[in-house]
């Protein structure tokens, strides 16, 4: 019969092959371990929905079962193979061999797409998930947590701590979380915003500051962070991002270090341009609305730009944010609108200024 | 008994490994990471696939269902430690709780290194004999628990014994067929190399590494036998240090100038290159090899590993 051809059968028994005699139907393979086929000898079947197909460098292997067990030999040359191969083929075209039937180019394009699609779908719905979850109450534990960590290695200025505490407190920062300020003794020209109300104020930008303006700009920037909740933001976002990273890298182990290296990297945390000009706008209106004028958010600033270039590097309040320039001319197109308005006196906050300045 | 050599080969192409990369990142993104255990399945398959060791692949025939069901349970299991490490830290009984969770990962490392060798040796199949892994899980487990406490006590001296100890308990209860593996490393000389590996390296300025690195893994290879009744086959390395140099290289440069992109050409290349440099030869009959290990399908210990990064003892 011409249908029927020699193959090398593998029998799970044994490891060797032998050569037997093979046909195949519709619907699967017929093997009869004879060397002239005899029609009164018994023959094995295999259904083709049992079968795959392993090729290996021009050698067809035709896996006979699930378990890699039986299986048959030939090249894949024959005349008959291709018609073998559809055959085979038939039963097993689930979504990854369809997909491996693309050119590499289209595949390329198609995970770029998916994984930017999914990045940006993600980092947008886990923190508005996460900010739904966490309550101001749950913040402000966090937000305590964190100040203790962060304060066990530095040297803290208790007497500047609670005369600044002083003045922050003359002013209306928030409605929602308590300010507390900490005073780390420190020359480096920064401060920041802690999740649930904490602000830390390194002394040396107290030190570099020359009106009392200047501070109730830098508090009311540093408050806008606490109650726009950014550092949260920032943390679920980054954490977001790292899950995702995970996930395509195919480590799930990556995924728990991520959670847990978020939390102890809050600090060098850096926000995004639009929640440090979200920042910047409410923190000025913090200043209108405490009746002090928004140009001393300019001038903190403009202070600040020249001290940058004088000594690069100390300066983070300015540094992780690239355009100082185009928020230094927003904080003066603010300025400008609140020109005619008249600011009082503030015998008060100056006087609590002045101590701290001493 | 006849003499022969043997001859294996990696016959992947990096292109191929690359599609089905990008394939499995593609629907691991669709299903938000749940199709992870068939991307595992896709990988491995192919890799095993393309080896060839006397004109006969090897074939993987684990499943993403299989390893799916392994992930389940491993997830269960991980979310179970970490919920009781949370309830004693907020009972205020800090140290109870970490001594627990350590306590469980002592026993969770060793546990899913079994099970792991378990179900993929039972997974593995050459010229249709399945490989199978009969190491004890209890015995096992003392020998790392054992280890892992003479380790800190020494302050890690004693961990090229238990390196090896743990490699020997393993490969030495790998079977295929009814051939068995038998590892002979010892820690005595496993800690000299380690030692001299460290000192020269420093000394030449990292220039021997790549000679250590060829030594560690002759190490590895040259003491491994398989064994059949009174028949054997020996494993050699025939790369040298220079080989070695030009693999780890160029790996790096491959690396570093597509920003990781051409891992999975990394893969294969490295897969080549050790196939390339291990030549094995002896008097075993594959030929004559029974099928002889059991039918195993739980895979909690393969996901477990994963969970814990323990690739490194495969």
């Amino acid at each position: 019969m011409k249908y029927i051809h020699k193959v090398i059968f593998f029998d799970g028994l044994q490891a060797g092959g032998q050569t037997v005699l093979m046909y195949f139907s519709e619907t699967g393979i017929f093997i009869q371990q004879t060397e002239e086929w005899d029609a009164g000898r018994p023959v094995l079947f295999f259904p083709f929905s049992d079968c795959t197909l392993q090729m290996v460098s021009g050698n067809a292997h035709v896996l006979l079962n699930r378990k890699g067990t039986q299986y048959m030999t030939l090249s894949a040359d024959s005349s008959w193979f291709p018609e073998l191969q559809t055959r085979l083929n038939r039963l097993n075209r689930n979504v990854f061999a369809k997909l491996f039937q693309l050119n590499v180019l289209v595949l390329v394009v198609l995970a770029i797409a998916l994984l930017a699609g999914a990045y940006l779908g993600f980092t947008r719905l886990i923190p508005i998930a996460g900010l739904r979850l966490i309550t101001p109450e749950y913040e402000m534990k966090l937000g305590e947590q964190f100040q203790k960590t962060f304060i066990s290695g530095e040297e803290i200025d208790p007497v500047k701590t609670k005369q600044l505490q002083s003045f922050a407190t003359s002013l209306k920062l928030s409605k929602t979380y308590p300010i507390q300020i900490t005073v780390v003794k420190n020359t480096e020209l920064n401060a920041f915003a802690l999740p649930g109300g904490h602000i830390v104020v390194y002394s040396g930008i107290i030190h570099a500051m020359k009106d009392a303006d200047e501070m109730v700009a830098l508090l009311g920037h540093e408050s806008a962070h606490v109650n726009g909740r950014h550092s949260l933001r920032a943390v679920l976002r980054s954490a977001a991002t790292g899950i995702l990273i995970s996930v395509v890298l195919n480590d799930v182990s990556g995924i728990l270090a991520v959670v847990i290296d978020n939390a102890s990297m809050l600090h060098s945390l850096s926000y995004s341009r639009s929640m440090e000009e979200a920042a910047d706008e409410n923190g000025m209106q913090t200043m209108v609305q405490n009746e002090i004028n928004p140009v001393g958010m300019k001038k903190l600033m403009l202070h600040f730009k020249s001290a940058e270039a004088e000594m690069p590097g100390t300066y983070s309040f300015l540094s992780s944010h690239p355009d100082t320039d185009s928020r230094i001319k927003h904080a003066d197109q603010f300025a400008a609108t609140h020109k005619n308005s008249s600011f009082a006196a503030k015998p008060v906050l100056d006087s609590l200024w002045l101590q701290l300045k001493h | 008994m006849e003499y022969n050599k043997y001859i294996i080969s990696f016959r992947g192409n990096g292109l191929d490994y690359f599609k089905i990369q990008l394939i499995n990142i593609i629907l691991t993104a669709i299903t938000l990471g749940l199709y992870y255990p068939w991307a595992k399945a896709r990988s491995l398959n192919y890799l095993y696939g393309q080896t060839v060791f006397e004109d006969q692949p090897f074939v993987f025939s684990g499943t993403g269902t299989e390893m799916f069901k392994g992930f389940i349970k491993a997830f269960a299991l991980l979310g179970l430690f970490y919920a009781s490490l949370i309830v004693c830290i907020l009972n205020k009984a800090e140290v109870a709780g970490i001594l627990l969770f350590y306590g469980c990962l002592l026993l969770v490392m060793p546990l899913s290194i079994h099970g792991s060798y378990r179900y993929r040796f039972a997974k593995t199949t050459w010229s249709g004999i399945r490989f199978g892994y009969t190491g004890n899980k209890w015995a096992f487990v003392r020998l790392f628990i054992k280890g892992v406490f003479l380790s800190i006590l020494t302050l890690g001296i004693y961990s090229p014994w238990f390196l090896m100890d743990m490699r020997r308990y393993l490969i030495c209860n790998i079977r295929i067929g009814n051939a068995r593996f038998a590892y002979k490393g010892v820690g005595s000389e496993y800690f000299l190399l380690m030692i001299k590996g460290y000192f020269l390296t420093a000394l030449t300025l990292g220039i021997y590494y790549f000679w250590w690195q060829k030594e560690l893994f002759a190490y590895y290879v040259e003491n491994m036998r398989l064994t059949k009744n009174d028949e054997t086959m020996l494993f050699r390395v025939n790369a040298t240090g220079g080989d070695f140099v030009g693999l780890i290289f160029v790996n790096l440069l491959l690396f570093i100038f597509t920003l990781g992109l051409a891992t999975p050409w990394i893969v294969v290349r490295s897969l080549h290159f050790i196939m390339q440099h291990i030549t094995m030869d002896g008097t075993i009959e594959f030929d004559l090899l029974r099928q002889e290990q059991p039918d195993y399908s739980d895979a909690t210990g393969e996901d477990m590993s994963d969970f814990f990064d323990f690739g490194f003892v495969i």
